[in-house]
């Protein structure tokens, strides 16, 4: 599903130049669901945002179901992200604050100009398949933060994305709701999404089928690590 | 007669033609006089449109007149008449109610049980020396009218100079008048107007600097919405264009109330001012957007997404 090949990525920072992804080699098959582990600053969110569209590599060669992403412009990056992507945020609170949760879960959609009945019918649904379809018209200050976790996670389902891509979805949430997200994930892999989580957290890898970690600017597959 | 009530005695003017003719007390009112006053006719009929208008030097003039000349002349009566040093005959149309009143400067109400009412003549084009020198003599002292409407002085004033730009005659100007609330703030604007132009330049700048501080600020209280909008397919170009949007109605409804407030005021306003107006929107809303357009530009969008508030 996912082929990456000596995907390269560079920062300059004042004036000093930072290699962050120094021939990144990645290959995720449709269905698994991986983890990408690292220090702070080794380039896992630079990796999941080129992943996601979001960002350009400087060199290498990104496939998506065969697809060359890596060659696509800024608009056709966003028409990807739309049809194929799912993002979940590493945020406290990981809505927009002036929307409600409707208004929230509707924004890709809103971005696909989908017609508004479609919208409402489609986010009504999905909510009441996630068991959240109570907190509808409530605002996310009224949300906990395993609550907001969760209509952030229907946003990224919205469009029914095939690969979902979270950046620490879990780094600021309690015991509980943590354990609730990891279970939602789960269930999401088992429904046939690819999923990729950028994490820290030993117990989130531990769920996923694979784990790799992102050393000097390389990709390395954990179990050939410690082989 | 003239001075009657004020005890003057009658004043007698000697004709070319040898004639004596006494100063009657007389007032000329205009179509739109005639209509704004509670005159109504008693007997007879009133003054036509018509009547308003002498294009063939017609040697008649209509006139109504007051209730107290009832007994002493009748519908379709002439009177001979010396009008400006020329000899008129007044034809009688009918007589007005007692209760009819005009309004002048000095007296709020003038009843015209015992006056001649003379429809302001418009004369056609003079074609001798002769009639020229009467026309100017005539327009002349109805210049020394009085305006008389229920509109507010500014309404007046805007009208007054529509009729200078047309008439291509600038020395008029209304005195005397009472001034509104309205009024006397303009009075002072045009008083203070080098102060409120020095003003209205550091306001100008002060705004100009100050919404893109402001736009600049609130794009970095809010680059997590922004993270939001690019996750859920928007573009960065998308995020600018609400931007400008904002920006453009931030700036673009005060400047159209100023305008509608000014076309509300003075129901014309110059097009230089409309002009200046729109220049100073437009400057404001492209010196504060281009800023933000290089601030997003440079908007690294790793280094967005892994921004914590």
């Amino acid at each position: 599903m996912i082929e990456v090949k000596a995907l390269e990525k560079s920062y300059t920072i004042g004036k000093k130049k930072v290699d962050i992804l120094k021939g990144i080699d990645l290959e995720v098959n449709r269905g698994e669901m991986i983890a990408i582990k690292g220090r702070s600053g080794a380039g896992k969110s630079t990796l999941l945002n080129i992943l996601a569209g979001l960002d350009q590599a400087d060199r290498g060669v990104y496939w998506y179901d065969g697809e060359r992403i890596s060659d696509k412009t800024l608009n056709e990056l966003a028409h990807f992200r739309r049809q194929n992507i799912g993002f979940i945020l590493q945020h406290y609170h990981p809505l927009i604050d002036s929307k409600n949760v409707f208004e929230n879960v509707a924004l890709p959609l809103q971005y696909g100009n989908y017609a508004k009945k479609e919208i409402e019918q489609r986010v009504e649904e999905l909510l009441s398949t996630l068991g959240i379809n109570h907190l509808i018209d409530r605002w996310p200050e009224m949300l906990s933060g395993g609550e907001a976790q969760r209509v952030a996670i229907a946003r990224a389902l919205i469009q029914q994305p095939e690969l979902i891509l979270a950046d620490e979805p879990t780094g600021s949430l309690d015991d509980e709701s943590e354990k609730d997200i990891l279970a939602l994930c789960k269930q999401l892999n088992e429904h046939g999404k690819t999923i990729i989580i950028v994490t820290h957290d030993q117990q989130v890898a531990s769920i996923c089928h694979q784990t790799y970690s992102i050393q000097n600017g390389k990709c390395i597959r954990d179990d050939d690590s410690a082989s | 007669m003239e001075g009657y009530e004020e005890g003057r005695p009658s004043s007698i003017t000697k004709g070319e033609d040898g004639k004596s003719y006494h100063t009657v007390k007389a007032v000329q009112v205009n179509k739109q006089a005639f209509d704004l006053f509670p005159i109504t006719v008693n007997k007879g009929t009133s003054f036509g449109q018509d009547d308003f208008f002498n294009d063939h030097d017609r040697n008649i003039i209509p006139i109504l007149l007051g209730l107290d000349y009832e007994d002493v002349y009748e519908v379709g009566d002439e009177i001979e008449a010396h009008y400006l040093f020329k000899n008129y005959k007044l034809k009688v149309k009918g007589f007005i109610d007692a209760q009819s009143f005009v309004s002048s400067p000095n007296e709020p109400e003038i009843y015209l049980d015992r006056y001649i009412v003379m429809p302001v003549q418009q004369f056609g084009k003079p074609t001798t020396e002769e009639d020229t020198d009467f026309q100017e003599k005539h327009y002349f002292q109805i210049i020394n009218g009085a305006i008389y409407s229920a509109k507010e002085r500014d309404t007046i004033e805007a009208k007054l100079e529509k009729a200078k730009a047309f008439a291509q005659f600038p020395h008029m100007h209304i005195i005397g008048s009472p001034i509104t609330m309205l009024g006397h703030v303009f009075t002072a604007i045009e008083e203070s107007i080098h102060w409120l132009l020095m003003i209205s330049v550091i306001l100008f700048i002060t705004s100009a600097l100050s919404i893109p501080m402001v736009m600049r600020g609130k794009i970095r209280n809010n680059y997590k919405n922004m993270m939001i909008h690019l996750i859920s397919g928007g573009t960065i170009r998308q995020l600018f264009r609400y931007v400008f949007i904002e920006v453009i109605v931030l700036v673009g409804i005060p400047a159209a109330f100023i305008l509608l407030l000014l076309f509300g005021v003075f129901q014309t306003v110059l097009p230089l001012h409309t002009l200046l107006i729109v220049g100073c929107a437009v400057s404001i809303v492209i010196l504060s957007v281009v800023p933000i357009y290089i601030q997003f530009r440079r908007l690294p969008i790793t280094s967005l997404l892994k921004r914590k508030e």
